[in-house]
């Protein structure tokens, strides 16, 4: 019997033992390993930045080099990876932003950063004109999409369940209220930054601030002014969406005074470092960020570092530059080419044909672009140019003299006929469905990075991407002058701008004229888009007719004259194609110029009214 | 102290400190058993001698113990009543014990499957013989229930299936879930992958990914897979409410891996076993050859109207005759894929004294890729596992699994390195050879992606990938009789799982040909060097207390068991990339890193407490109930505890004596039903990550290049959730099994349903204001239900020396989903498109074929716009749909459901297994097969010159076609399928529909084995005890509806990595 009660005792204990580890259930409190709490951030100046940072990874819509797809869907380039674009029109959120999330988090940090301890009073000014100008940029990124929306101010909403909703439902604000709570944001934003520039124009400065005022304020008068153009202006009754035509001119002035803010205080200007070589002086200007004077804000890349590289040139690298498999994803259409003007014509057309409706030939493929605005060459790849230092060969292929008639040729990209000569380049173009081959006859030069390595995989490129550039201020300025009736300073700052692209100067100046201007300027940079809605143009232009010049994707093919015995045997000469990656017209409708208000916002909170056509 | 640094020391500390108070109260529990373990121990011993030094009076007894049937039984326990004293019969039966009380001393004999016997030992005699009856009602298994616990299969009542080392071993799966496929009930199986050591996915009822268990240790499907499966004693498969005991991650059902152990008091065995095999693809589609591929190109070029034609009449006559240089059709299926071979060795040595027994096991498995060049998989394992009895009482266990593995293969661009040879096969055109001028020291450009020339694809130009596993599990674990009847068991483990990845993928150049000066000119120049390494290891310690208490009252027992769990893991990790400088360079240096990140220790902490009572009345009344409080250091502090509950039940009416004495029970000797109920947990909420209770920021999200430097960014977390919880699973099972005719067919059947509640959803009816920046969280308010049924049915008989077995078994498990949160509809058509309400799950949708239209004529007089463009596209032989709104128009609104799931195991899975014994001969066959599950042709397998590429040529031969390819108004010849025409992908022929999506049935001969086993006559001068020899063959047959594919692909181009048929020879030897 002791021993049965030894064993007793023995398993009380262990029981006891057991159920005393019931107590230690900290043992279930872990430590995360990346989460940090409110009091880390705003004690530590490095942290503060650290969220800065990443507000400054969030700030990218739209159009954009991280994503070259986004070139394609306008009349700017055409895809020619895999098989075909099925796009057939614009979605009803195409490029919408509504980053209320992101908004919140402006105003977190800022509720934070006015209670640090850390940082002083000047440093908090700077930290805050920043925030404030970046929340002024989210919100005019979210006007231009989908007209006035709500505008919270500095509130950070909680929720405690079973709190009364209504008190946060605010209701949108008009489009005017909007462009003038951004306009109002960055004149206080103004104030608070520095004058001084900083490395690749990756922060905002003052002179940021102002480029967003002046572009807002450019925004807000020709929508006030072209929309109430239409024979039915686009708007809603409260004027979420539509801003009254006399309001125009304020605009206008707002714009005029911030644009020559910029073009008469500011540390930057025209680039001109090469002006032997415009078009190496243009591609410099955009896509070379070592000693550059034009560009006021960028998103700026690097290697290393985690995600802040891009694969713009990996993807649309010419086959025969190409480092790594991808290459040729996509390329400049010949809508765009033919709208860069020639030196003394402003009808840039190629001249593929004569009178007779014969062929011109051209000793060199890149001879039929000759003369053209300096712009052409600084931002398109055209065949035979150099990148890099070697010629990028784009030949679709031979035409046969052949008992008459002129015949095609095509081969298997790369391929050779008996006599040695390449049929269809490496590079194409071609009509297939064959993935990493050109089909549009160009090849992307702006933005494209000559850094050796840049193109592969593993690295990818540190190219940057400028949201505000001088150019855009002399442009700007142009427009509000001219729309303010004062032709000769519109025409002395428009000229300005044409004398870098070594292109005649205008006398006379119209919307057209701009419209063209800022086409060719600002190819690729995330402007055709909102300038054709600003100006109503872009039903016009993209009007979904079947093989119109402007909605259709066109592409250029040229090819080599094998015509044995006669003069023009190893010539060159072109077809102009439809694009054959893009199967339908661009079609814009009137829907599109504002985006869907999302029924779901309009469920949780009622006050939001809906879009015109919704 | 900061918990996250995993280290045995701090977290021995750690537990020590948590317990608070004095030293004396410090103690843990584990040690505090230790403690009580070891005093045993030495009391053990002093009682041991004190026996000895009294018993000055001794006699010694011998005999021989046989069955019934007068054959000598091996291994027989003759214990002395009373005692410790105790021996076991030899390899004769003969066993030999000296009489400690030589007064009134009695002996029990025992064996298993056999009754016990009791003797007196006879006053004037030494010599004892005793036969034993079998016991017939013992269906021989014994089952795993989990934590150890084990139950004799007649008192079951959860549904827990049970498969045993023979059976597993059957197979030639390189890993263990390949081999339980087809050979349990309840089971759901696919293997999507066949490369080098994949894996086959199993899911319990189709519930997902289950819980596993090995040898009391909770492990991850990893662990398990890699086991080596001539080491498992048995599997457990839990499938209902029994599953409870594991809590909070028990909800998709649990498998528990027992291994091998020695017996004690058993001679020394080694058993040796060796196959060697050759696997090649079981089926993957050919490419079309040259010239299908040729006369197809121009047939579309014709009808597209393109007169410059690719291929001239004059090229298609010199790619007929295939020999004038530069015309030679190349094949790439010969050129990439091969037949490769496969080898396995095993040897284990078993046995026991009486105080001791072990089972140590080293095997190693040896796959090679069946792509050439390429290498494999390659892993040895290594068990070891030691019972010691210390005393009658107390006995200490040892397990050590450890296994390195590695897989090998050449450093290939792209995520998964075996994609590219797949796409090769297809991308590349059988016009154009891998080798400019055909040779084989310059790799050419083939495609326009460079890639997929799988020339270059060797160890020189490519570089190496090789991942290497480390791992190794220890567990300790000791049980003490306290006194008779209560027994307390303790469990500590600890295991570390070590990779080492290391890939170098080099930079290449491919060449062209110049004839004129016979010179290789480089025409592509890859610059993307890649390296990178990944280092990392999980850690884990567990620990795990019970306490037991069985007890026996005139037909009344009673068994009580409770216990504590704790699981402690960490997985720190880290990944770095570098462009090296040079090929050459392997080593990794600081100044051409661009890339290091740390992933962090990730820690999890489980702690359970458990409880189970199982009482049965005479075998008949049967009822278990189970228990488990369960935490999880995901939720917040406040909400980590769950309670699991179960409980099963049994009635046994083939031993009541109606049932023994009714006309009935002479025919079904067996018959019980039984039926459970629980709720178990799943703390893998869906959307909710560890750690969402915390507000604050997160650290290394997004950043930017500011100042012309890379700063790392902090982001605001959204809201904290402190609404969601663990998931939990509502399981009813209801079930029946029977034996006949004395248990020579014996079946059960099952029906089951598991409600899973507590999936995230929003309370939208709470609706926020999208300005204020953040959504509703979720909490858990939505529902979903897997029901089906499941049986096995077997009948097993002798006919003289001929033995055979017949079995089949059937798993049917429908998945729905359930509850919504006030669903929504805007009308009924988008409630009948998009509820989920209590219907089936993961339908697949989309338009529904009706034939190929046959005639111009036919298409000039449809109604229905077909293709949305006024069939003005449409040719004959493409594909008419049912326009099942009546709107003449074919678009999303006319889809409806015409399919199953696609990417989970099917919903039906049955197996038929089939063995056969003649002397020494035996004949095994395991069918496997599934049904009620989709695949969708895409991409290559349906696209026409998909991307500039090939397709498949059984495809080309059954499309229409042009009597004269030169000719579009020739004359059409039906086919199968639409006439494949250039860049015509977007057709309304390749729309989503049942056309190409089809329901896949099929029926795999998956193992076949056929063996002679040499007789012992023969072994004894070798001084053997068994030799046999073997073929074995893996999915040699195949029988499915599914044209070109492997049925248990899932990807949609086709090209998924097959599975192997494997044909293998072996040789097992024991001595």
């Amino acid at each position: 019997m002791k021993t049965t009660y030894k064993s007793i005792f023995r398993i009380i204990l262990l029981v006891c033992s057991m159920a005393h580890l019931q107590s230690c259930s900290d043992f279930l409190e872990r430590q995360p390993d990346q989460i940090l709490t409110d009091d880390q951030i705003f004690g530590d100046k490095v942290m503060i930045r650290s969220v800065l940072a990443n507000f400054y990874g969030r700030v990218t819509w739209g159009q954009h080099i991280g994503d070259w797809y986004s070139f394609t869907v306008l009349d700017e380039a055409g895809k020619s990876d895999q098989g075909p674009d099925n796009m057939q029109n614009f979605g009803n959120s195409h490029w919408r932003v509504s980053n209320y999330e992101l908004i919140r988090n402006f105003n977190q940090f800022l509720k934070g950063l006015r209670a640090s301890t850390v940082l002083s009073e000047s440093e908090k000014q700077e930290y805050e004109g920043e925030v404030r100008f970046l929340r002024a940029w989210t919100y005019f990124n979210m006007c231009r999409g989908l007209g006035g929306m709500p505008i919270v101010g500095d509130e950070v909403f909680e929720y405690m369940s079973g709190m009364d909703v209504g008190t946060l439902q605010y209701p949108r604000a008009t489009e005017a209220e909007m462009y003038d709570y951004i306009i109002a944001e960055c004149e206080a934003a103004a104030l608070m930054l520095p004058a001084s520039t900083n490395t690749n124009a990756a922060r905002a400065n003052r002179w940021v601030a102002v480029m967003l005022q002046a572009r807002s304020a450019i925004y807000a008068g020709s929508l006030a002014n072209y929309n109430n153009k239409m024979t039915s202006p686009i708007r809603t009754s409260g004027g979420e969406v539509g801003i009254p035509a006399n309001l125009a001119s304020t605009y206008y002035e707002k714009a005029l005074k911030a644009a020559q803010e910029v073009i008469n205080t500011s540390p930057y200007s025209l680039q001109m470092t090469k002006p032997d070589d415009l078009e190496r002086n243009f591609y410099e200007a955009l896509s070379v960020k070592t000693n550059n004077t034009e560009v006021i804000w960028a998103r700026d890349h690097g290697y290393p570092g985690e995600g802040q590289q891009v694969n713009f040139t990996t993807m649309n690298i010419p086959g025969s530059h190409a480092e790594d498999i991808d290459r040729a994803a996509a390329g400049p259409i010949l809508n765009l080419v033919e709208d860069f003007e020639y030196v003394d014509n402003r009808n840039g057309d190629i001249k593929i044909r004569d009178e007779q409706g014969n062929f011109v030939f051209y000793d060199d493929p890149l001879d039929a672009f000759a003369n053209k605005d300096a712009r052409l060459g600084g931002s398109v790849i055209l065949p035979n140019a150099l990148f890099r230092g070697t010629a990028v060969e784009i030949q679709a292929g031979h035409k046969v003299w052949n008992n008459g008639t002129w015949q095609t040729v095509t081969s298997t990209p790369g391929e050779r006929d008996n006599a040695g000569r390449i049929i269809t380049s490496a590079n194409g173009p071609n009509r297939s469905n064959e993935q990493f081959i050109n089909k549009s006859g160009f090849f992307f030069r702006k933005f494209l990075d000559e850094t050796p390595g840049a193109s592969t995989r593993g690295r990818n490129s540190d190219m940057w991407y400028p949201r505000f550039r001088f150019a855009e201020a002399v442009l700007i300025a142009a427009e509000a002058a001219m729309e303010l009736g004062q032709q000769s300073i519109a025409l002395g700052y428009i000229n300005q701008v044409r004398d870098r692209a070594g292109i005649q100067h205008l006398t006379a100046i119209s919307i057209d004229d701009i419209i063209q201007e800022r086409r060719v300027e600002f190819a690729f940079e995330n402007h055709r888009y909102w300038d054709l809605k600003r100006f109503r143009r872009a039903h016009i232009i993209w009007n979904g007719v079947v093989n119109s010049t402007t909605a259709q994707h066109w592409a250029l093919f040229p090819y080599l004259v094998v015509a044995p015995g006669t003069p023009n045997d190893g010539k060159y000469v072109f077809d102009r194609l439809t694009f054959s990656n893009s199967l339908h017209p661009r079609f814009f409708e009137l829907r599109n110029y504002y985006n869907f208000i999302d029924l779901g916002w309009q469920n949780a909170n009622p006050k939001i009214v809906l879009n015109p056509f919704q | 102290m900061n918990v996250n640094d995993f280290n045995l020391n701090q977290w021995v500390c750690y537990k020590m400190r948590c317990m608070g108070g004095s030293i004396k109260r410090k103690l843990l529990p584990i040690f505090c058993l230790y403690f009580l373990l070891l005093t045993q121990t030495a009391h053990a011993w002093d009682k041991e001698h004190a026996a000895l030094e009294f018993a000055t009076v001794q006699r010694s007894l011998t005999g021989v113990v046989t069955n019934t049937q007068n054959t000598t039984l091996t291994g027989v326990t003759v214990t002395e009543k009373g005692t410790s004293n105790s021996v076991t019969t030899d390899q004769d039966g003969a066993y030999s014990i000296v009489i400690r009380n030589t007064q009134n001393a009695v002996l029990v004999f025992q064996y298993i499957g056999h009754h016990p016997v009791e003797r007196n030992v006879p006053a004037n005699n030494n010599t004892l013989n005793v036969a034993l009856e079998e016991d017939e009602t013992a269906l021989e298994e014994v089952v795993v229930t989990g934590f150890g616990m084990t139950q004799k299969k007649e008192s079951l009542t959860g549904s827990i299936s049970v498969i045993g080392s023979k059976d597993i071993s059957r197979s030639l799966s390189p890993n263990v879930s390949g081999a339980l496929v087809g050979k349990i009930p309840g089971l759901n199986f696919r293997q999507t992958d066949g490369r080098p050591g994949a894996t086959t996915n199993i899911q319990i009822r189709n519930m997902g990914s289950p819980l596993f268990v090995i040898d009391g240790v909770q492990k991850d499907a990893a662990q398990f897979n890699n086991l080596d499966f001539n080491d498992i004693e048995s599997i457990s498969v839990l499938k209902d409410a029994s599953a409870a005991i594991y809590g909070v991650r028990a909800a998709n059902g649990v498998i528990v891996v027992t291994t091998k152990r020695g017996s004690l008091n058993t001679k020394n065995t080694v058993s040796l076993t060796s196959n060697f095999g050759l696997q090649n693809l079981s089926t993957f589609p050919r490419p079309a050859d040259a010239v299908t591929y040729i006369e197809n190109y121009i047939q579309s070029e014709t009808v597209q109207g393109i007169n410059n034609y690719r291929y001239s009449a004059d090229d298609l006559a010199k790619w007929r005759t295939g020999t004038e240089k530069g015309y030679e059709p190349f094949d790439w299926y010969d050129f990439i894929w091969k037949t490769a071979p496969q080898n396995y060795i095993n040897a284990n040595v078993s046995g026991g004294s009486d105080k001791i027994s072990y089972f140590f096991s080293v095997g190693n498995l040896n796959q090679k890729d069946v792509i050439k060049n390429y290498g494999g998989f390659n892993r040895t394992n290594v068990q070891m596992n030691i019972t010691s009895n210390i005393s009658d009482k107390f006995q200490v266990r040892a397990t050590m699994n450890a296994r390195h593995q590695t897989k090998v293969n050449p450093g290939v661009p792209g995520e998964d390195d075996l994609w590219l040879p797949r796409f090769a096969t297809f991308r590349n055109l059988p016009t154009i050879g891998p080798f400019a001028n055909g040779n084989p020291a310059y790799p050419t450009l083939t495609s326009n992606d460079p890639g997929t020339n799988f020339g270059w694809l060797t160890y020189d130009l490519a570089g190496k990938f090789k991942d290497t596993r480390r791992v190794i599990q220890l567990n300790f674990d000791a049980s003490y009789e306290i006194f008779d009847g209560l027994k307390a068991r303790g469990l500590v483990g600890y295991s570390y799982n070590n990779q080492r990845l290391e890939n170098h993928e080099f930079t290449y150049q491919l060449y062209g040909y110049d004839e004129e000066t016979d010179t290789y000119p480089v025409i592509f120049q890859n610059n993307n060097p890649w390296r990178e390494r990944r280092m990392g290891h999980e850690e884990e310690m567990i620990s795990n207390i019970q306490l037991q208490y069985d007890k026996k009252i005139n037909g009344h027992n009673l068994s009580i068991l409770t216990g504590m769990e704790s699981i402690l893991r960490t997985e720190p990790t880290s990944w770095l990339h570098t462009i090296p400088d040079a090929n050459a360079l392997n080593l990794i240096y600081f100044h051409n890193m661009d890339q290091y990140s740390d992933v962090g220790d990730n820690p999890q902490a489980r702690l359970g407490y458990i409880s189970k009572i199982n009482y049965d009345y005479q075998g008949k009344y049967l009822l278990e109930l189970i228990g488990r409080l369960d935490g999880s250091w995901k939720f917040p502090t406040n909400d980590r505890w769950g309670f699991f509950p179960g409980v099963t039940a049994g009635w046994v009416p083939s031993e009541e004596n109606f049932w023994k004495n009714s006309r009935v029970g002479k025919f079904v000797n067996h018959f019980k039903l039984r039926g459970s109920y629980g709720i178990v947990g799943q703390d893998d909420t869906p959307g909710y990550a560890p750690f969402d209770y915390l507000a604050g920021y997160n650290y290394r999200q997004g950043g930017a290049i500011i100042d012309g430097e890379y700063v790392l960014g902090t982001q605001p977390r959204g809201l904290p959730v402190t609404t969601l919880s663990w998931l939990r699973a509502e399981i009813v099972n209801i079930a029946f099994d029977a034996g006949m005719l004395q248990n020579r067919l014996t079946t059960s059947f099952e029906v089951f349903q598991r409600h899973l509640t507590g999936l995230p959803a929003a309370r939208y009816d709470v609706l926020l204001p999208m300005e204020i920046g953040f959504g509703l969280p979720n909490e858990n308010l939505n529902s979903d239900k897997r029901r089906g049924f499941e049986g096995v049915v077997r009948w097993t008989d002798r006919i003289n020396d001929f033995t055979y077995s017949l079995g089949g078994n059937v798993t049917y498990s429908r998945f729905y989903d359930w509850n919504r949160y006030r669903p929504r509809f805007s009308n009924s058509w988008d409630e009948y498109r998009s509820s989920l309400v209590q219907r089936y799950g993961y339908l697949n949708w989309g338009l529904e074929s009706a034939g190929q239209f046959q005639s111009w004529d036919e298409i000039a007089g449809w109604q229905v716009d077909n293709d949305r463009q006024g069939n003005r596209t449409l040719r004959p032989g493409d594909i008419k749909y049912v326009d099942q709104n009546g709107d003449g128009v074919i678009n999303h609104l006319d889809e409806r459901p015409i399919g199953y799931r696609q990417d989970s195991t099917p919903i039906l899975n049955f197996g038929l297994n089939f063995s056969f014994g003649y002397k020494g001969f035996d004949l095994s066959l395991d069918f496997s097969g599934g049904g009620l599950n989709t695949f969708y042709k895409e991409w290559e397998m349906r696209n026409p010159f998909h991307d500039g590429g090939n397709n498949p040529q059984y495809y080309f031969d059954n499309t229409w076609k042009l009597a004269d390819i030169w000719d579009a108004n020739s004359e059409l010849i039906p086919g199968d399928y639409p006439m494949p025409l250039i860049g015509n992908s977007a057709h309304s022929n390749y729309w989503n529909s049942d056309f190409w999506k089809q329901t896949v049935r099929y029926i795999k001969l998956r193992n076949l084995d056929f063996g002679y086993s040499l007789p012992q006559r023969l072994l004894e001068p070798l001084s053997m005890s068994g030799l046999r020899v073997y073929f074995s063959g893996q999915n040699l047959f195949t029988w499915t509806n599914l044209i070109g594919i492997d049925p248990e692909m899932d990807a949609t181009n086709g090209l998924g990595y097959p599975t192997f048929r494997i044909m293998n020879l072996g040789v097992n030897i024991r001595f």
